[in-house]
């Protein structure tokens, strides 16, 4: 009880040292930084980390307080035309140039923007140097403002006239989508994410291996498998038509567009899964390369397996019905001839038994493999077919004829000519 | 050979009120010359034989309307039947129950045969078994049509195209009940048989299924239905009667035989 006022006095007085500090900080900053005074160049400012042809608008990505690297706090009210007072265009000025583009480590002074101790990123000049930012441009990515850099991106890039100014295709159409279309997994995921160091460095060529490459800087696990794959494989020794991440994750083959597994636009949904890998497993010129079967997906579509996938395609079953990933894994997908494969013969009958418990030997082999029966491959499956195609449509044909069609037509005959 | 004049005669005449009225007779189509009001009923099928028949009826409609999207699954009205169904595993459910029907039906007709013989000592059914007159009445209908017979076979207890269905469902039956349960229990059949039955047995289900339709769906229902003296619809399967014009004029050897033996 005693206690009570002097601790309220005790708490007054740190209130009001802390507000009397707070208006000074403020009032040196007001009179410090008054709007169009530049501070004189002093050895922490850096070369602009990008050539400026083209790009002569710095604030329309480095505005203060948000966008892309943001700049200080102490830059607000600057003009576009007053930056190249200062900052070197890169190439210009040969003693700062080492900075590497890729590190581009540029301002650490990025995030804390809102605050206004602007003592501290002056205090620590030496940030950009370490060379663990360097290599790793993750934490780069981190520390600038993310959302407002994602929305400073697209203030170009999803204008569907930029395809046409910018040399490389920057598919504005997919960013456009990314914004609206809630499919898109990575919607909330801020360009740089993906996009590392200097943006405008394009990663060219992007090929279907840097792809999965930077997806498996997230999915590592999966990219582990995916390298090990038969996709993974021959995409690493050179093939160019293994399938990588988007082939089978994008809605638009475009690592943009990707949508959720569970979500019936993705193509790796379980409705869609053999549509999708019948994109290139039915296409006979690319499969022969490869010396892959290309009638894959048409006897797949003969099997119970392919018709209950087509008839209940939102369906939400006690059995799921097996698609091509049930037996041949994903994405670490394996040949045929692969004895890990889990369709290789030794393991075909215990990956039925996966879904048919208590599958044997006997029962795997009923599963003719994806291949049609002929006389040589499937004698016995080849002749009952034919038996059956044949005994049924002559049958039909003969009560068509002789039952039906004979006696109708002579009844109208006669009905016509008065005979009845 | 009747006139125009004289069939317009006979119809007015059938349309009068007549002497001997059973109680819900309606018939669906006035024979020439014949007054229905004059007619009896003779019955044509047992209770038994009505209800296999209509056990048989009911599971292979629900079999051809849940099984035929199975088949033609990328047809566009597939997605519409499965979902009437209640989904594919709901259609699944009641084709193997439908299936098991079936079956069920063509069990009940063989014991029936099987108890009329041997128990009830009744005379062997010999008379669905096919004859030489069926092969004269074939060749004599079809050469009926072609206009070289002068007339149309006459028919005992049952024609030609009648035992046809019969056999056909003979046939039918233990096909798409076999083949059906290996494909209901694949794992138990391949413990007994090669792996090879299950892809033949899906052939044969599917193959038969279609003969099966389109037999029952054209030809069956074109004799039974659709030809143009019983038009739109034949109940005696359901009731167990048959009109005596219609019975003196379809089959006129067993009628004739069942008059002589005073049985009507």
């Amino acid at each position: 009880m005693f206690g009570m006022p002097r601790r309220r006095s005790k708490g007054v007085l740190v209130v009001t040292l802390i507000s009397a500090c707070a208006a000074l900080i403020l009032l040196g900053q007001m009179f410090s930084q008054p709007a169009g005074v530049y501070a004189a160049p002093s050895e922490q400012i850096k070369p602009t980390t990008h050539p400026v042809e083209g790009r002569e608008n710095c604030v329309m990505c480095h505005q203060p307080g948000g966008g892309v690297k943001p700049a200080p706090a102490d830059h607000a009210g600057r003009t576009k035309e007053s930056c190249l007072t200062c900052h070197q265009a890169q190439g210009a000025a040969p003693a700062a140039a080492p900075a590497q583009p890729a590190a581009a480590p540029a301002q650490p002074a990025a995030a804390p923007a809102q605050q206004p101790k602007q003592e501290q990123p002056q205090a620590q000049p030496a940030a950009p140097a370490k060379p663990t930012v360097a290599t790793d441009p993750a934490p780069e990515a981190a520390k600038v403002d993310l959302a407002s850099a994602t929305a400073t991106c697209r203030t170009c890039h999803n204008k569907p006239e930029f395809n046409t100014v910018s040399e490389v295709s920057s598919r504005p159409d997919t960013v456009k989508q990314l914004e609206s279309d809630r499919t898109y997994a990575h919607r909330e995921i801020a360009c740089v994410t993906c996009h590392l160091g200097d943006p405008h460095k394009t990663m060219a060529p992007v090929t279907k291996e840097s792809i999965a490459d930077a997806c498996g800087r997230c999915h590592t696990a999966e990219r582990q498998e995916h390298v090990q794959s038969v996709h993974g494989q021959s995409l690493a020794s050179g093939g160019k038509d293994a399938a990588t991440c988007i082939d089978c994750h994008s809605t638009q083959n475009t690592p943009h567009s990707i949508a959720r597994v569970l979500s019936p636009d993705s193509p790796a949904y379980r409705g869609s899964i053999a549509s999708t890998c019948a994109k290139c497993h039915a296409k006979t010129e690319v499969m022969q390369q490869y010396g892959v079967p290309t009638e894959v997906y048409k006897t797949y579509m003969t099997t119970f397996h392919g018709k209950a996938n087509v008839l209940s395609p939102y369906e939400i079953t006690q059995h799921p019905k097996a698609t091509c990933v049930n037996c041949h894994g994903y994405h670490d997908i394996r040949a045929g001839s692969d004895p890990n494969s889990p369709v290789a013969p030794a393991n075909l009958a215990n990956t039925c038994g996966g879904c048919h418990p208590g599958a044997g030997e006997r029962f795997a082999s009923g599963w003719l493999g994806h291949k049609e029966a002929t006389p040589q491959q499937f004698p016995v499956v080849y002749f009952a077919e034919r038996f059956f195609f044949f005994f049924t449509s002559s049958v039909l044909t003969f009560g068509f004829i002789f039952m039906v069609a004979l006696e109708l037509g002579s009844w109208i005959l006669r009905r016509k000519s008065g005979q009845h | 050979m009747e006139t125009q004049a004289a069939k317009v005669e006979s119809r007015t005449q059938t349309m009068q009120p007549n002497k001997v009225i059973k109680p819900g007779y309606a018939p669906s189509r006035i024979e020439p010359g014949a007054s229905p009001c004059d007619d009896r009923w003779i019955v044509r099928f047992t209770g038994h034989q009505r209800a296999q028949h209509f056990i048989m009826m009911s599971s292979v409609l629900l079999l051809v309307f849940t099984g035929m999207p199975q088949k033609f699954f990328e047809a566009p009205w597939s997605q519409w039947l499965i979902n009437f169904w209640g989904g594919l595993d709901s259609a699944r459910t009641i084709h193997h129950v439908a299936g098991l029907a079936m079956i069920f039906s063509g069990l009940y007709h063989v014991g029936y045969i099987l108890v009329g013989i041997l128990v009830r000592k009744e005379p062997v059914p010999i008379w669905m078994l096919p004859s030489l007159k069926d092969f004269r009445d074939f060749f004599q209908n079809t050469g009926y049509y072609l206009g070289i017979s002068k007339e149309k076979a006459k028919f005992g207890r049952f024609s030609y195209f009648e035992k046809f269905d019969y056999f056909a469902v003979f046939w039918g039956v233990p096909i798409m009940g076999l083949t059906g349960l290996i494909l209901m229990f694949p794992l138990l059949a391949t413990r007994f048989l090669p792996g090879v039955t299950v892809p033949v047995a899906t052939i044969a289900h599917s193959d038969e299924a279609i003969l099966a339709t389109g037999w029952l769906f054209v030809v069956h229902f074109y004799n039974a239905h659709f030809a143009p003296h019983i038009f739109p619809f034949n109940k005696s399967i359901f009731t167990g009667r048959v009109a005596e014009t219609r019975y003196k004029k379809e089959h006129p050897l067993e009628y004739e035989q069942r008059v002589a033996n005073q049985e009507i």
